[in-house]
């Protein structure tokens, strides 16, 4: 998994020296990583909850005064999430932009210049709905908690 | 909590006056803790452009071990041919090398376009070899700055191909290498990236 390897010592060897914001972004895109990111996405196998867990994980790693370690791969998901118009991506791109620390001199400028970018693209608006659980008899499909099946299946959607 | 580090986001506003949430809302900034913890940058040392424009600089993170060992390791991937003039240090980076004496890292490409107008810093004419204490300015074809060296030396015979050697602070904590100005760790990433050579020794009096 792409969000493991982000995590390890060699991803960041491999971004390599820091370089300015909009560079940086540049060649992030160029990664391998990013496209094997992208992938996974569509995939299914990245959601948000996923990412939200990913990322408190790497900040687990910050030490006051301390580079922090995962500043790159910080960097990294602003690039990943640039294009990713869901309601976490939004908000991990706006809260790190706003960050200035010592620690972090480079992932909140990175995610600046994504927003930036992010802005000028068409935005779909993507929104998530919970569908309550589909069960099967004999003969007819039913909704769970339904008075009665139907004599027409039909599936509900909750919002 | 207030000042750069507070995390304003409009629509968590408008959600808490609704009462609702959008699907995926945290209802926390991601990094309030991290905000928490952190240390905010103390105020830039006084730094201005020849013309008297301030240079906004910082002091740049201090070394962790996990650092020095990706500077370690990064030295040598690219580094077979640098000659290194100091081991992995803290407190600035390239432009910060060459334009605050080693004493702050400025950050911003915006800051270092300031100084290159305010200075007077002109591109070496191209039939002429630059000299040391010149600026060695990697770029990408569309004029973002990719980095910052200041050249050193110049080997070679007058009338032959001379080849220059710049000093290089990769990063803010990096070592600092002489090397080639060809060999530069970003070539594979940037193989359309030059290098322009910039002088202020061309600026005239004033």
């Amino acid at each position: 998994m792409i969000l493991d390897r982000i995590k390890t010592s060699d991803f960041i060897a491999t971004v390599g020296y820091e370089l300015p914001p909009e560079v940086m972004r540049l060649a992030l895109r160029r990664m391998r990583e990013y496209t094997l990111f992208q992938k996974e996405y569509r995939q299914g196998d990245i959601t948000s909850d996923v990412l939200r867990e990913c990322v408190q994980d790497l900040l687990g790693d910050f030490r006051r005064g301390e580079k922090f370690t995962f500043d790159a791969s910080l960097a990294f998901l602003c690039v990943a999430l640039e294009s990713i118009f869901t309601p976490f991506a939004t908000e991990f791109l706006e809260d790190l932009s706003k960050v200035h620390l010592v620690e972090m001199p480079l992932s909140p400028g990175v995610a600046k210049v994504c927003l930036e970018e992010r802005n000028k693209l068409p935005s779909n608006l993507q929104q998530d709905f919970k569908i309550a659980d589909l069960l099967f008899s004999i003969g007819e499909p039913f909704i769970r908690n339904e008075p009665s099946p139907p004599s027409e299946a039909k599936i509900k959607i909750a919002a | 909590m207030g000042g750069v580090n507070e995390c304003i986001n409009p629509s968590k506003v408008v959600h808490r006056i609704s009462g609702q949430a959008p699907v995926g809302y945290s209802g926390a900034c991601v990094f309030e803790e991290t905000k928490l913890i952190g240390t905010t940058p103390p105020p830039p040392i006084p730094l201005a452009t020849r013309l008297g424009r301030l240079i906004h600089n910082e002091p740049g993170p201090a070394m962790s071990a996990e650092a020095k060992k990706t500077n370690d390791v990064l030295s040598r991937v690219h580094g077979g041919y640098w000659e290194c003039r100091v081991e992995p240090v803290a407190g600035y980076n390239c432009a910060g090398h060459v334009w605050a004496s080693r004493r702050a890292a400025i950050y911003e490409p915006s800051e270092w376009k300031k100084i290159i107008d305010d200075d007077g810093y002109k591109p070496v004419p191209e039939k002429e070899a630059p000299r040391p204490g010149d600026l060695a300015i990697y770029k990408l074809p569309d004029g973002k700055i990719i980095h910052i060296a200041e050249v050193m030396r110049i080997e070679g015979r007058k009338g032959e191909v001379r080849k220059a050697f710049a000093l290089s602070k990769w990063g803010d904590l990096a070592g600092e290498y002489v090397h080639s100005v060809d060999d530069v760790p970003f070539k594979k990433t940037f193989p359309e990236s030059k290098v322009e050579y910039w002088t202020e020794r061309l600026r005239g009096d004033k």
